[in-house]
């Protein structure tokens, strides 16, 4: 009878600990109010390490500055609420995210404005580069791939239009579901012959009336770009609708796929400073470090994106040149997607699109 | 409530059992109960006023109701198949006469919970996918001649939630039915009972609390599911708790997602009120 109490305790306690083990994010700590290091949030994995080596390693011999990386994993908006809350800033930076949620974090006041007096060697960057809660670090471009197996010399396709035209390219498809769908539906609605700057505000109607044809033949929608590397690689898809930096570390792994330029566009990632932080001006020259062309093209080399300062690519290996959207000769075929008309409507209605995305898109 | 002293058992006051229990409260009190209770208010707001906004946005999309009810329903999957497969294993587990060989069935049941939720979850991607474990040996056998796609759908996310939850539902079983007074047992068969009514008419019956427990652990730890779902499902096993997630963590209307939450909250309550009608839980714990 004792013994069996006893079993009776112990699979309690082991149940309550399992319980316990569920929470994802067991991480604890303690308010921060000086410090003599930078803390960035970074997205981790290769990314994070091309953003060390590039920048923050450099800076650090530089001035003497130490700064650590920190992954946030997607939770930035989230965490970013929870410091203002709480007046405990554990970041002094965060890094690439994109004008809508950044708009939605300076409006929140979440972000520091930039102080252009120190970070004032932005003339060199992209249009739209420098905005009042952020500066431009590097471009992720959004361009159609496809398997050339499946679609050998001459008939491969060519723009979006053959991404939604099952008839001429059967096979099955890929495509992104990881939150911020205007710019699938903007491609739906490109290959329905509308131009970028007709595009917005969104005919949620066309759209998917066009992505309804699709629907049954995106076999994948991807919600990491290891997820998309992944399809690419096995072949399981023929066709996606991919990232730049993605399409070219699929290649570089010896997936038999190609890029078409045609129709692509790019966001910008920018760097913001957090609101509060006691870092802000060693927080401010590291974003400034960070629109060096000789770094840019580090980090480049690195991870495949292309930096935001269009000078970096001088300091590229020739081979990696020609396949930097902002290379000369592509310079003209890509377009940045928050600069076409109404584009600011894009950053407004997120909300609106994310919840008519999900209602479409979980049917 | 029995404050008696009755046979051998000690039964204690109502102010010893809260002093006994009073660390296990501040705890709570603190780290559950005042965030929880936070989250009431915190939905009641939209744009600085009080109003019921969020509440009325969540019936209005046709969206929020929809995966609500598919939560529910891949909560309710999650739970049966658990039970169906984790009975028996209970069983054997109570009554296998080698103690050794239930010391290691305990064992198995016990390890996946030293490794995180994510790693097994990336562990069921690496068996899944395209060119996984599975498809390559079933290609290798020549059974099926191009992979099937196994993972991004409803049976990835069960077979992975099911993996999670099993201990779930097996350990309460196992701790009943390793108590029971196995008289009973004895009585029925000498009564003349087969071993197949015996179980049906006594051990069944009897371990009714433990199936209780275990359902319920395993139902509402499914409806708040969030990695397995996120990482093995697609765009049809979408859950609540990410739309909960993209709401806090992207679209920071904090405001919503709280309504959300406290729908969610509302909706285990009532789905567990319910449970309680039919099965009745309050018999089940009776002595």
């Amino acid at each position: 009878m004792k013994k069996s109490k006893l079993n009776m305790f112990f699979i309690s306690f082991l149940i309550g600990f399992m319980v316990l083990s569920l929470t994802p994010d067991g991480t604890f700590s303690a308010a921060q109010a000086e410090r003599d290091h930078i803390v960035v949030q970074t997205w981790g994995g290769k990314l994070g390490e091309a953003q060390e080596k590039a920048f923050f390693e450099p800076f650090t011999k530089e001035t003497g500055i130490k700064v650590i990386g920190v992954e946030a994993g997607t939770s930035v908006g989230g965490k970013l609420a929870a410091m203002q809350r709480s007046k405990n800033i554990e970041w002094d930076i965060i890094t690439a995210d994109y004008e809508s949620y950044n708009t939605k974090y300076y409006n929140k006041g979440f972000l520091e404005e930039v102080d252009y007096n120190i970070v004032d060697n932005t003339g060199d960057l992209l249009p739209s580069s420098a905005k009042k809660w952020g500066v431009a670090q590097y471009l992720e471009g959004i361009c159609l791939v496809y398997n050339t197996n499946s679609f050998p010399e001459g008939k491969a396709p060519k723009s979006y239009k053959d991404f939604f035209n099952v008839a001429n390219f059967p096979g099955p498809r890929a495509m992104h579901n990881w939150g911020g769908p205007t710019d699938n539906l903007s491609i739906a609605l490109m290959a329905d012959g509308l131009t970028p700057d007709q595009c917005l505000p969104l005919d949620y109607e066309r759209a998917f009336k066009v992505m309804d044809k699709i629907k049954p033949h995106i076999k994948v929608w991807y919600t990491s770009g290891a997820q998309l590397v992944q399809a690419l690689l096995d072949e399981e898809v023929v066709m996606a609708i991919a990232t730049d930096g993605r399409a070219k570390s699929a290649i570089s792994m010896g997936a038999p796929i190609k890029i078409v330029w045609n129709q692509s566009f790019y966001y910008l990632g920018y760097n913001c400073v957090v609101k509060g932080t006691p870092m802000k001006k060693e927080a401010m020259k590291l974003l400034k470090f960070c629109n060096r062309p000789e770094q840019q093209a580090i980090f480049t080399k690195i991870i495949g994106y292309t930096g935001s300062n269009p000078k970096a690519v001088q300091y590229l290996p020739v081979e990696l040149q020609k396949s930097q959207s902002t290379h000369p000769d592509n310079i003209n075929n890509v377009f940045n997607f928050m600069t076409i008309k109404n584009a600011q409507w894009a950053v407004d209605n997120v909300d609106t699109v994310d919840e008519k995305w999900n209602t479409w898109i979980a049917r | 409530m029995k404050l008696t002293q009755r046979g051998s058992i000690r039964h204690y006051s109502l102010l010893q059992s809260i002093l006994l229990a009073s660390p296990l409260l501040v705890l709570l009190g603190i780290f559950y109960l005042i965030p929880l209770l936070s989250l009431f208010p915190e939905s009641l707001q939209h744009e600085g006023e009080f109003s019921l906004e969020h509440y009325y946005h969540f019936f209005r999309e046709p969206l929020y109701g929809f995966i609500l009810f598919r939560t529910i329903r891949i909560a309710a999957y999650v739970t049966v198949i658990c039970f169906l497969m984790g009975y028996p294993v209970a069983y054997s587990m109570a009554y296998m006469k080698n103690r050794k060989l239930s010391n290691l069935l305990m064992i198995c049941v016990m390890l996946p919970f030293f490794t995180s939720i994510l790693v097994r979850s990336y562990a069921w991607m690496v068996i899944l996918q395209t060119k996984g474990i599975i498809n390559s040996f079933l290609i290798s056998l020549g059974i099926i001649d191009r992979p099937m796609s196994l993972l991004y759908n409803e049976m990835a996310v069960l077979i992975g939630m099911v993996h999670i939850m099993l201990p779930f539902m097996i350990l309460p079983i196992y701790t009943v039915l390793k108590n029971l007074d196995r008289n009973l047992l004895r009585a029925a068969r000498n009564l003349g009972a087969s071993a197949v009514k015996a179980f049906i008419k006594v051990t069944f019956p009897l371990s009714l609390p433990g199936v209780g427990s275990g359902v319920m652990f395993t139902f509402i730890l499914s409806l708040g599911f969030f990695i397995t779902p996120a990482l093995l499902g697609g765009p049809k096993t979408l859950m609540i708790s990410t739309l909960i997630e993209q709401q806090i963590n992207r679209l920071l209307n904090w405001n919503f997602a709280g309504a959300i939450s406290v729908i969610l909250l509302l909706t285990t309550i009532v789905v567990i009120a319910v449970f309680d009608k039919i099965v009745g839980l309050d018999k089940i714990y009776k002595e």
